[in-house]
């Protein structure tokens, strides 16, 4: 496998896991948002 | 389409405009609206700096020079933004948290004023308009949905300024952590697909000629010099500025900007990428739609209404986000100070909606009228550079306070002089087929010099610095933004609203 081709494969993964889980760490992190809590 | 993919990108605009209808009751105030009274978390800060930043220039301008030309879409274009960013985040952000500003004209104001304020807000309003996502828009439910373009272009800016004025920059945000998911898993997927039909990059390496892969391309080294110096840009961006305002803390936008270097180089890359696969399968299209036409040739039913509406995510999470700083200079930056300095917090809100309304009508005709959309982008971005890049590190790093003669001098000759520049090769140039912009050849006997009109900015930015020397050094010392009162109704509308938001808030979420 080419350097190429495993950054490619890389950039893919950190597509949709990268934004999956920051998704869901938003969504842990919605309710502090909304009683205007300070982050921990 | 199918109707299935039709369906969904349909679902997906009618919850945009629910979030927004749901955040709209929890705005009490300008600073509530504008800056979400500085509540803005790590990973709602990541989703949305991410999907703002990233519109339709980078996911179909990327793939257009990747197509053409390879991998130095990647590494000429986008890379030098890396730094950029770092430099923004562990250097500027925290000398912008020392002070409550809400916007960047805010942070010149501090400086040296209102005139500054308000040069530095027409560039960043110019700016703003969010041209080319919006015309994005337009052809993609065209060439997809097959909404005619002025409808198209109608529509999808109609749903982002609706959910952008019901709830603010809290709407905005919210509304961006699914448009972030949606552009993001897309675009993974599709890239995935095109990887496997084009058989990996072996399969590019021998379908593409070597020049593909050089990372440098065959570009003139000023023009390598003027990408990378537009990255500049990073340094003083309207909506990054915003959100570092309505950050939480500091750390939440030192962990919010490196994730998302991340995310941004893995979607520059894919998009690079996925130019060069349609290159390689031999698409016959125009570049510009390269990485949509590989796209919606890969997917399946349902995937592509997917894709659709991620495209479209891409596309708003970036005109919203825009039209609401554009909003915000109109009425909080260039009105107030310059008309009605004792304007109130209730009347800044409703102005800065109104002013959202006449942005995006402007930027519509615009779009419509506007051929060359990329050349009016690469002003844009030169003309903030230009007038901010200067006069805001100058006043954010000298020891010294510097003289407001200074600030005035340095936004306004580069404002004005990358206006001239431009204009000027507009007038006497020509579009070059080659290189597919507009160049001014000046000849003087027998020497010949070709001026891009990406050039502006090695005219203007030098220009600037050498304005705001000069009034450093002629300018008298004076009255600064703090004593002359432009920072008075800021502080009035900042606190206060702040805090009335903070209380109503807490009392809604212990109720809920």
């Amino acid at each position: 496998m080419s350097r190429w081709e495993f950054w490619t494969w890389v950039a893919i993964a950190v597509l949709i896991f990268g934004s999956i889980g920051a998704f869901l760490w938003f969504l842990r992190d919605a309710v502090r948002l909304f009683e205007g809590r300070p982050e921990g | 389409m199918h109707p299935i993919d039709l369906a969904l990108v349909g679902l997906y605009l009618a919850a945009m405009i629910a979030v927004g209808a749901l955040v709209s009751r929890r705005i009490t105030g300008f600073r509530d609206y504008f800056v979400a009274s500085g509540r803005l978390t790590a990973p709602l800060l990541l989703c949305t700096l991410v999907s703002t930043y990233y519109g339709l220039d980078v996911l179909f301008g990327g793939s257009e020079v990747s197509y053409q030309e390879g991998l130095v879409a990647f590494f000429v274009y986008m890379r030098p933004y890396y730094l950029a960013i770092l430099v923004a985040a562990f250097l500027i952000a925290r000398k912008l948290r020392d002070r409550e500003f809400m916007s960047l004209p805010d942070v010149a104001a501090r400086y040296y004023g209102n005139g500054t304020r308000v040069v530095i807000a027409v560039a960043s309003w110019l700016y703003s308009l969010p041209l080319l996502s919006i015309m994005g828009m337009g052809i993609l439910l065209d060439v997809v949905v097959g909404i005619p373009f002025t409808w198209g272009v109608l529509l999808g800016a109609t749903v982002a300024v609706v959910y952008t004025l019901l709830g603010g920059l809290l709407a905005d945000a919210l509304t961006d952590t699914v448009q972030f998911v949606l552009m993001c898993v897309t675009l993974g997927i599709a890239a995935a697909l095109a990887m496997g039909e084009v058989g990996g990059v072996a399969g590019l390496e021998a379908a593409l000629p070597a020049s593909y892969f050089q990372p440098t391309g065959t570009y003139p080294t000023w023009v390598l010099v003027v990408f990378a110096a537009s990255a500049l840009s990073a340094l003083i961006e309207p909506a990054f500025y915003q959100r570092i305002f309505a950050a939480v803390n500091y750390r939440a936008i030192v962990v919010a900007l490196v994730l998302g270097i991340g995310l941004w180089a893995a979607y520059d890359w894919i998009t690079t990428i996925l130019g060069m696969a349609a290159a390689a399968m031999g698409l016959e299209t125009e570049p510009r739609y390269a990485l949509l036409t590989i796209v919606l040739e890969l997917l399946p039913v349902g995937l592509k209404g997917l894709f659709v509406a991620g495209v479209l995510a891409a596309a708003m999470s970036t005109i919203d986000s825009y039209l609401l700083i554009a909003g915000g200079n109109m009425a909080y930056d260039i009105y107030r100070p310059l008309f009605r300095p004792d304007l109130g917090d209730r009347e800044t809100l409703r102005l800065t909606r109104w002013m959202i309304v006449v942005s995006a009508i402007g930027c519509v005709a615009f779009a419509l009228f506007f051929q060359s959309v990329v050349s009016a982008w690469i002003f844009m971005s030169t003309a903030l550079v230009a007038a901010g890049f200067v006069p805001i590190l100058a006043g954010l790093y000298l020891r010294r306070p510097p003289r407001p003669a200074a600030g005035l001098a340095s936004s306004a000759t580069g404002l004005v002089v990358a206006l001239g520049f431009s204009a000027l090769v507009w007038t006497f140039g020509a579009m070059d087929d080659e290189w597919g912009t507009m160049i001014w050849t000046v000849r003087i006997g027998e020497w010949a010099l070709p001026l891009w009109q990406e050039y502006a900015l090695l005219f203007a930015l030098p220009a600037s610095a050498v304005a705001f020397a000069l009034g450093e050094w002629l300018g008298r010392r004076g009255a600064r933004g703090d004593d002359d009162g432009a920072r008075l109704p800021h502080a009035a509308i900042g606190r206060h609203a702040g805090e009335l938001t903070e209380t109503d808030l807490a009392a809604g979420g212990a109720q809920g």
